[in-house]
């Protein structure tokens, strides 16, 4: 499985059909990653219609069922309330998806622009701007989003806002140091001496450059940034009650724990599928990108 | 009258203490005490933070502090007076001195004698607002403290204070030793010298804190109890270890794996269980109650019939069982059914159909949208939502906003602005009253309590209620607090300025080891009349 | 060389500096008046304004920061709104307890790590490859707050292996360092996996093979040897999400450590130890990255110092 094959995000007069394609076929190869592909198309299906598939209603209160173990009218059994975990686990996909592409896209955006203008235009302002990013790189990214709940109290949204802030340094690094990189390729040069401008060069030449590296990054992120929000949410800082989102579910199944597993086993496992499938992606679409990694990682 | 008092009193103590020795004949029966696998070790679901009684600002602060310390008078189960470090209290007919006659005989476990100069210290570090101590504005009302003899003290107060002597039995009234007072915070609030049944063994901080029976307390003492001993010498256990463990599982799972005697605040569903298993246990309404406050300054709340409304579109019993697995208790009246002076109202009857009906008559019949505030805890939040839910019926739209404590703390305690122009229309909350007095629970409603004074966040005016509440804080006088206070509930009940919801419970289970497991008044755990099991 | 160092710690100060302005900054952002939180509701004008004065709230934010710091600096870390206690001696209580965790953690996740990605790597393609494989996929996708409910459920409740708290014996640490070295051992198995394939191929494993030397030996000599600084970086830019687990491994074992507090400190608005507590936690990544980036250049001299 090794490629003695041209890098394809080295920008020279690189066809972007050719590397698309490229990208294709040595996607198609990474078998896992197809198939995580897939779950995840499936696992979007359900977020779109959780409402419409679920057997019950999320807020659906039976008392008379409470903590009951999984049987053919509850696939997942039930919670303290006698809602259907199933339904709850089901719904849960809708929000721990939308805050981890939410979240995500908006760091994505957010940091590509500093990472791109500092890196482009270097000085001063690089030095200020990336003395800040290491400053808020110094927090681990759980305790600085942790710090951030505590001052905008807690909630989905706060936990959200605390992700994007955690998530951008982490693009400016990897788009700046990319910036740096093709900012002296011939192209970009060249680019230069035909009086192109600096926005039309930065977003012409430069971004569909830096553009690989953020999507194997973007993937991961994703996966980390629904594993922050089960996270904050397991400790009580992020979605609150009635909401279903997963770590809440799992925070709720601690008082219950003993005496009913099905409460903690299934949304514990809902988190690890999409997680794993947005790692395995990730690590796909890595290799598919700069195929000398295939037998790394 | 203070006569009166005083023999009522001491029939109430002789009672208790008969009560708690068993049987009669009281020292007749003297066995060796305690044995030495009397070991048990108590699951609290938080840490303590501190090991200063006046200093303590959570039920788990409270645990351990009548253990190691006494009050000058505690009080019972069933709220009666039990002298402690005091054997009685005089007042003076305008209420406003309290002489406390001392036990003699008694030392702190560093030896320093408990006498009148070291009750005088001890009141007068309450008194000092100026020390910051978090238990300490019940004891605003002190004046001055003046010693009368070697074990006497006469306590001077601002002002009338009917529940003066309950605020002296709470945990943060516990007496310490003078030279533990000089020492200064940090000592107070780590290496405890008191009266107490239990000396401190050690504390791990986040692990446990560890007690040993002092078998020289004074409490077994038939002399310097006047005859009967507080306690027989049978009644404690050798060690008390506490143990913080924040997961109500864990505390399941180490209850029922035999690593710990007796766990507290559980869920019914966990409760249920453990019963059916065989463990003991005991459940207890407290001195809190949850409230919908409606802020009658609000045009909307100033007609009476709106808030009638409301209050009959709540099915109070089935908030109960849906949020609260039938634990807690309906309110019967805005004070908990164990407060003195607690009159049972005329329930008010569940039917959305007349509330609605009300509403239509104040002329809200197209709706109504209100902004209602509450503390964002998981289950706050769900008695929240199943009160939006009820309102929707009779077509209210309630706004709800669960904010943070702080900004609660900011923007309704200490609210300063025009009290009709609060950004909530209505409030959810709890409030639990420490001195487990009416005139702390039901007091609050009256005008002179708006935030930032006081807890009237209902912003309740009512000149006759406001009579009452006075007459009811000024006195002293049983027979007159109970006219008071009977008549400010029921004024208080029609007038509907928050909607009573539920009286909180406490529970606690506990194995075949533990026997007389009870909780105070107030909430705390209650071991005093305990003992072990082989 | 001295040059490098030189510019790196003078970096790391400013970041420092930086660092502590966010969270003086995020501590005071907090809603709510700091004395009133701390005093609960029912506190009186009197004992706000005392616990203001007495903790210099009425000052300004820069001479508030200027007093924070330079007791900082001076190693008075003033006492925790919560306890009354000095906020060293609340953190120090614990800190060793944390550190205690992730070595235990971090040391059986290099062994196991190393000892699976070797596995793997040499049989690459294999089953016992694929297992490999799968167990670093899974460390890394499971939420370790779950695996640690997951553990104590079998372990201490069904089949009574482990005591349900850590109880300060090796055995009752067994499983929360477990839970917190599960992603790390998923890294460093990756990671000794790829390298053992590339060492494979090279020239020099063939001309070692060619002279008669085991595979075993090879690999041994030069894949172990050269992944020492690798690991170590690993080690260092994992300790953030080390320190991250640890706030929920703590929380779901009762363990009380550093974390634990963190959580305690928002909990009960306890804001100079939390501020204290960040402060500590962010400098710790700093300097072990520091520290790892030294390292880094004194093994390899040829990198360019720029």
């Amino acid at each position: 499985m090794f490629f003695k094959k041209k890098n394809p995000m080295v920008t020279e007069e690189n066809d972007m059909d050719t590397r698309w394609s490229d990208f294709l076929r040595n996607f198609k190869k990474q078998k896992t990653a197809v198939v995580a592909f897939f779950v995840l198309v499936l696992l979007f299906f359900i977020a779109i219609f959780c409402y419409k598939i679920a057997p019950y209603g999320i807020n659906e209160y039976n008392y008379a069922e409470k903590l009951q173990g999984p049987s053919m009218a509850h696939l997942f059994g039930t919670d303290e309330f006698g809602r259907d975990l199933f339904s709850r686990v089901l719904c849960g996909t809708r929000i721990s998806l939308s805050i981890g592409f939410i979240t995500v896209t908006i760091a994505t955006v957010i940091g590509s622009v500093i990472g791109l203008f500092t890196g482009y235009y270097g000085g001063i302002l690089d030095g200020i701007t990336m003395r800040i990013l290491d400053a808020v790189y110094a927090f681990p990214g759980l305790i600085l989003a942790i710090a951030i709940v505590a001052i905008l109290g807690p909630g989905l949204a706060n936990a959200a806002i605390a992700i994007v802030i955690f998530c951008i340094p982490t693009y400016a690094r990897l788009v700046r140091s990319c910036t740096l990189q093709l900012k002296n390729s011939v192209y970009v040069r060249a680019a230069k001496c035909l009086g192109a401008s600096d926005l039309r060069i930065l977003f012409k030449h430069i971004l569909p450059g830096v553009f690989p590296d953020v999507i194997v990054q973007y993937s991961l992120s994703v996966s980390g940034s629904i594993m922050t929000t089960a996270s904050l949410s397991f400790l009580g800082m992020g979605a609150m009650s009635p909401t279903p989102e997963w770590g809440l579910l799992l925070s709720n199944s601690r008082t219950y724990f003993y005496s009913c597993w099905h409460y903690a086993v299934f949304p514990g496992l809902a988190i690890v599928i999409t997680v794993l499938c947005f790692n395995l992606l990730g690590d796909g679409l890595r290799m598919a990108l700069d195929p000398k990694l295939n037998d790394r990682a | 009258m203070k006569k009166l008092l005083s023999v009522v009193l001491s029939i109430v103590m002789i009672f208790a203490l008969a009560a708690c020795g068993g049987g009669e004949g009281g020292n007749a029966s003297v066995t060796d005490g305690v044995s030495e696998n009397a070991n048990i070790t108590i699951l609290d679901y938080a840490e303590m933070s501190t090991l200063n009684p006046i200093d303590i600002g959570t039920e788990s602060d409270q645990v351990p502090v009548f253990m190691l310390y006494d009050p000058l008078v505690k009080l019972g189960a069933d709220q009666e007076y039990i002298w402690m470090l005091a054997k009685d209290c005089d007042m003076s007919d305008d209420g406003l001195e309290y002489t406390f006659h001392l036990r003699e005989g008694i030392s702190f476990s560093d030896g320093t004698p408990w006498n009148a100069d070291a009750a005088k210290a001890n009141l007068d570090m309450m008194a000092d607002q100026s020390n910051g101590f978090k238990s300490q504005f019940v004891y605003e009302c002190i004046d001055h403290v003046d010693v009368v003899d070697d074990y006497t003290v006469k306590v001077t107060l601002k002002y009338v204070s009917a529940p003066f002597l309950n605020t002296l039995a709470i945990q943060s009234a516990a007496m310490m030793s003078p030279t533990l007072i000089e020492q200064g915070k940090q000592a107070m609030a780590t290496t405890p010298i008191g009266t107490g049944q239990y000396v401190l063994n050690e504390r791990r901080v986040g692990e446990y804190v560890k007690l040993d029976l002092n078998r020289d307390w004074w409490g077994y003492d038939a002399d310097i109890c006047g005859g009967t001993p507080i306690l027989e010498k049978d009644y404690g256990f050798n060690s008390i270890t506490i143990r913080p463990v924040s997961e109500e599982s864990t505390r399941v799972a180490l209850l029922q794996s035999g690593e710990a005697d007796l766990a507290i605040s559980l869920t019914p569903n966990n409760k249920k269980m453990l019963e059916e298993s065989g463990y003991g246990v005991v459940t207890k309404q407290g001195a809190s109650m949850s409230y919908f406050y409606l802020n009658c300054q609000k045009d909307v709340f100033k007609d009476i019939r709106v808030r009638q409304a409301i209050s009959m579109a709540i099915d109070i019993d089935a908030l109960n069982e849906v949020v609260y697995g039938n634990e807690y208790t309906r309110a019967e009246s805005p004070l908990t059914s164990s407060m003195k002076f607690f009159e049972k109202q005329e329930p008010i009857e569940y039917n959305p159909e007349k509330a609605k009906k009300l509403l239509e008559e104040a002329g809200y019949g197209d709706g109504l949208t209100l902004v209602c505030w509450e503390e964002n805890d998981t289950t706050d939040i769900q008695r929240g939502e199943f009160i939006q839910q009820q309102l929707e019926q009779i077509g209210i739209t309630l706004k709800i906003y669960p904010q943070e404590g702080g900004f609660l703390t900011d923007n309704v305690n200490a609210y300063s602005g025009a009290p009709k122009d609060t950004e909530f229309d209505c409030y959810i909350r709890g409030y639990g009253a420490d001195t487990i007095d009416a005139d702390e629970m039901i007091g609050r409603f009256a005008t002179a309590q708006f935030p930032p004074l006081g807890g009237n966040y209902s912003f309740y005016s009512n000149e006759e209620f406001d009579k009452w509440i006075d007459i009811g804080g000024k006195s002293i006088d049983d027979e007159v607090r109970q006219e008071a206070y009977s008549k400010a509930q029921k004024i208080f009940w029609d007038d509907v300025p928050a909607v009573s919801l539920l009286s909180y419970a406490y529970t606690a289970a506990f194995n075949e080891h533990i026997d007389g497991v009870d909780f105070g008044c107030a909430g705390g755990l209650y071991l005093m009349n305990a003992k072990y099991v082989e | 060389m001295t040059k490098y160092i030189l510019k790196r710690v003078g970096g790391i100060i400013v970041t420092m500096f930086l660092v502590s302005i966010f969270v003086f900054m995020i501590i005071r952002l907090i809603p709510g008046e700091p004395a009133r939180l701390m005093l609960g509701d029912k506190a009186t004008p009197e004992m706000i304004e005392t616990i203001t004065k007495q903790y210099g709230l009425d000052k300004s934010y820069f001479e508030q920061y200027m007093i924070w710091m330079k007791g900082v600096l001076h190693g008075d870390f003033g006492n925790s709104q919560r306890t009354g206690m000095p906020v060293m001696y609340e953190i120090g209580l614990r800190y060793g307890k944390t550190v205690r965790l992730a070595l235990y953690a971090i040391t059986w996740s290099v062994i196991a790590g190393t000892i699976i990605g070797i596995w793997s790597g040499t049989r690459a393609g294999k089953w016992q490859d694929y297992t490999g494989i799968t167990v670093s996929v899974l460390g890394q996708a499971v939420p370790d707050f779950w695996l640690g409910m997951m553990a104590i459920m079998i372990l201490c409740v069904k089949l009574h292996l482990f005591p349900i708290i850590p109880d300060g014996t090796f055995r009752g640490m067994v499983l929360p360092a477990f839970t917190l070295g599960a992603y790390m051992m998923s890294t460093v198995a990756r990671f000794m996996r790829s390298s053992v394939i590339e060492a494979l191929k090279e020239d020099y494993t063939r001309t070692a093979r060619a002279k008669g030397l085991k595979e075993r030996t090879v690999i041994y000599k030069h894949v172990l040897r050269n992944s020492v600084i690798p690991v170590i970086t690993i080690i260092g830019m994992q300790l953030g999400v080390m320190l991250g687990g640890a706030v929920l491994v703590e929380s779901v074992f009762g363990y009380s450590g550093i974390g634990l507090l963190l959580l305690d400190s928002i909990k009960y608005r306890d804001y100079t130890t939390l501020q204290m507590l960040i402060l500590i936690i962010s400098f710790h990544v700093v300097a072990i990255n520091l520290l790892v980036d030294l390292l880094y250049a004194v093994v390899n001299p040829e990198i360019r110092y720029d």
